[in-house]
């Protein structure tokens, strides 16, 4: 049975609670990288080892770190291991470091990442935290490989940089605006299979890590849909 | 007011060893990989210049000048051009090139070998297109006194004249200029005595 | 120098808008700018700690990490020195000015995981050079944040225009709000080239 469960935590991620989709955390490497799909897989890639690492160590030291000092706690984690994954990739593929450039320190400020530190891995034990992060690893991954490969395909022509369609060489979609309607329209969709919840729970501010200690929403302003 | 013991010293003794512990393994993570990002970054522009310069068997760096200039040499020693590191203004930031020049050309002025792009952040599908073969062999070409100019009618690849890439007339004006100050040190050079 | 300055600056906030063109900063973009109020304010506490960010990491990398060859410590110590830095201006914002405290000090908390900080203070550093000193650093800090206002006032304008439209089930909410974002950044891709003619150093 607990098989089961643990399998649980690592499925809700990729469809139900998909990070991205979903809950809508992390737009800003979801835009900015998804030119190419090899690009969505190095940045999903980073990301998810950050997840996994950040939920094993916040969950094993649930118990030790103050109540009042655990986001700057969480931030020193989470950026010791953006820091490393950074310093190993540029050692050992310096193309996935090119291609990423400042999105790769940038992690540190990912909300999917703070976001399951302070929303799962504080408040459960340290495997199925990393199930947790693996999860939504995979959730993150296979959302930015969906934006990068329509982009890449609609923009370019290519597929992982093999031509597929050559005569398709539609620019604007490589192009910010594109970005932004690739990724409307792909909400769109998770909206319609899933019967309407994103739109309830989504806009930053709902699903932000740091709603509960933000007064904007406590003050009842209402800023999102 | 009562300041607690605990609540003071407590968080600031956690954060501090949290502190203490992260300095110690980003200290032993550096330490393992700085030799490898370092290999990397000299291998990245040595490979550029043997693609800049395909003559040349070894090169040398040239210290003591106000300028990165690294002169080609054949197998047997001498000079046969240079390879000059060289950056210019795009549309989303810094373009940085490796220019390859040889001595030895149909005119007195010398020979371009080959370009290569270092960096940049040129949009991706217009700007970035600069760094495929297709428009980069356009330099390789004999110098001509008034050095390279963007034209936009088709008739690039000979005396100075480059093919704007489509749709990105700003980047490839910034190798372009990139490109002809490569030129200018090289001639300063010449003039110089240097090489 | 003067030339060099004005043109980081209009960079900063017309061609390279950290918003629309570098997808940094999303998060309050989509969040916070429903309300032309609350896009104002929320555009004022990013604009003034990105400053102030930029004044305090760019000395710190400079003269400190770099020499001690630290500078692999980068994103970890520029992460706490702006996570310190917002709750150093909300106290002393709160204790000395409660009327500043009162329009800025409610998006504070909230800037912490702003990417388009920490994106500001990296960037610029990655830029610095011979011809981009501090000056130029500061002068960029201020033009991302002037960008990032002008975007949020320009899209809570175009949203509160979305409030009264039919739109189909679907798109309601969040894809409306995206495809909106995307026609406002295709209008951000007419300044290509712009800065650069109008100064006369293209």
């Amino acid at each position: 049975m607990a098989c089961k469960g643990y399998l649980k935590e690592v499925t809700k991620g990729i469809i139900k609670e998909n990070p991205v989709l979903t809950l809508v955390l992390g737009t800003c490497p979801t835009l900015a990288v998804t030119t190419a799909a090899s690009n969505a897989i190095g940045m999903g890639l980073a990301a998810t080892i950050v997840l996994i690492g950040s939920n094993a160590v916040v969950s094993a030291l649930r118990k030790i770190i103050p109540d009042k000092v655990r986001i700057p706690a969480y931030i020193t984690i989470i950026a010791t291991f953006v820091t490393i994954v950074q310093m190993i990739v540029k050692a050992f593929a310096p193309a996935i470091d090119e291609s990423l450039g400042i999105f790769l320190p940038l992690i540190v400020v990912n909300c999917i990442i703070l976001g399951r530190a302070e929303m799962f891995a504080s408040k459960n034990p340290v495997i199925p935290s990393m199930l947790d992060g693996l999860g939504m690893g995979i959730g993150f991954t296979a959302a930015l490989l969906l934006m990068g490969s329509i982009r890449e395909l609609l923009g370019a022509g290519t597929w992982f940089g093999m031509e597929i369609i050559p005569a398709l060489n539609i620019v604007i979609f490589l192009l910010p605006p594109g970005g932004f309607f690739v990724f409307g329209m792909l909400i769109a969709l998770a909206n319609k299979l899933n019967g309407g919840k994103t739109a309830k729970n989504a806009g930053g501010c709902a699903a932000c890590p740091m709603k509960g200690s933000c007064t904007v929403l406590g003050k009842g302003d209402k800023l999102s849909d | 007011m009562k300041i607690k013991f605990k609540d003071i010293f407590v968080p600031t003794i956690t954060l501090f060893v949290i502190c203490l512990i992260v300095s110690a393994l980003l200290a032993g993570t550096n330490a393992l990989t700085k030799d490898a990002i370092a290999e990397n970054e000299i291998k990245k522009a040595q490979d550029a210049m043997f693609a800049v310069c395909p003559e040349a068997a070894s090169f040398e760096g040239k210290k003591g000048l106000e300028v990165e200039v690294y002169k080609a040499l054949d197998e047997s020693g001498e000079v046969i051009g240079c390879a000059i590191p060289v950056a210019s203004k795009g549309y989303g930031g810094d373009v940085s090139v490796m220019v390859g020049i040889a001595t030895q050309g149909e005119t007195a002025l010398g020979k371009v070998t080959g370009v290569e792009i270092l960096s940049h952040s040129e949009t991706p599908g217009l700007g970035a297109n600069a760094a495929n073969e297709s428009f980069l062999k356009e330099y390789k070409q004999d110098i001509t006194a008034s050095g390279f100019s963007v034209v936009k009618d088709g008739t690039g690849g000979t005396e100075g004249r480059i093919d704007a890439i489509t749709g990105a007339t700003i980047t490839s004006n910034a190798v372009t200029n990139a490109v002809n100050e490569a030129l200018n040190i090289y001639s300063s050079l010449i003039e110089g005595g240097v090489l | 120098m003067i030339k060099g300055l004005i043109a980081v600056f209009l960079a900063a906030i017309l061609t390279e808008n950290y918003v629309l063109a570098k997808f940094l900063g999303i998060c309050p973009f989509l969040g916070v700018s429903k309300k032309l109020n609350t896009a104002v304010g929320m555009s004022g506490a990013v604009t003034f700690v990105m400053v102030l960010a930029t004044a305090v990491t760019y000395p710190i990398y400079m003269y400190l990490l770099v020499p001690a060859g630290l500078s692999y410590l980068q994103t970890i110590v520029f992460i706490l020195v702006i996570a310190g830095l917002v709750q150093l201006v909300e106290i002393v914002l709160k204790k000395y000015m409660r009327v500043l405290y009162r329009s800025l000090g409610i998006y504070l908390p909230l800037i912490t995981t702003n990417c388009a900080v920490l994106g500001v203070t990296m960037l610029v550093i990655e830029k610095s050079g011979a011809s981009y000193g501090f000056g130029h650093a500061l002068i960029n800090a201020l033009g991302a944040g002037i960008g990032f206002l002008l975007a949020m006032v320009m899209f809570a304008g175009v949203r509160s225009k979305l409030e009264t439209a039919d739109i189909p089930k679907s798109l309601k909410g969040l894809p409306i709000t995206l495809v909106a974002a995307s026609l406002v950044s295709l209008s951000f891709l007419g300044f290509a080239g712009l800065v650069d003619n109008m100064l006369g150093l293209g």
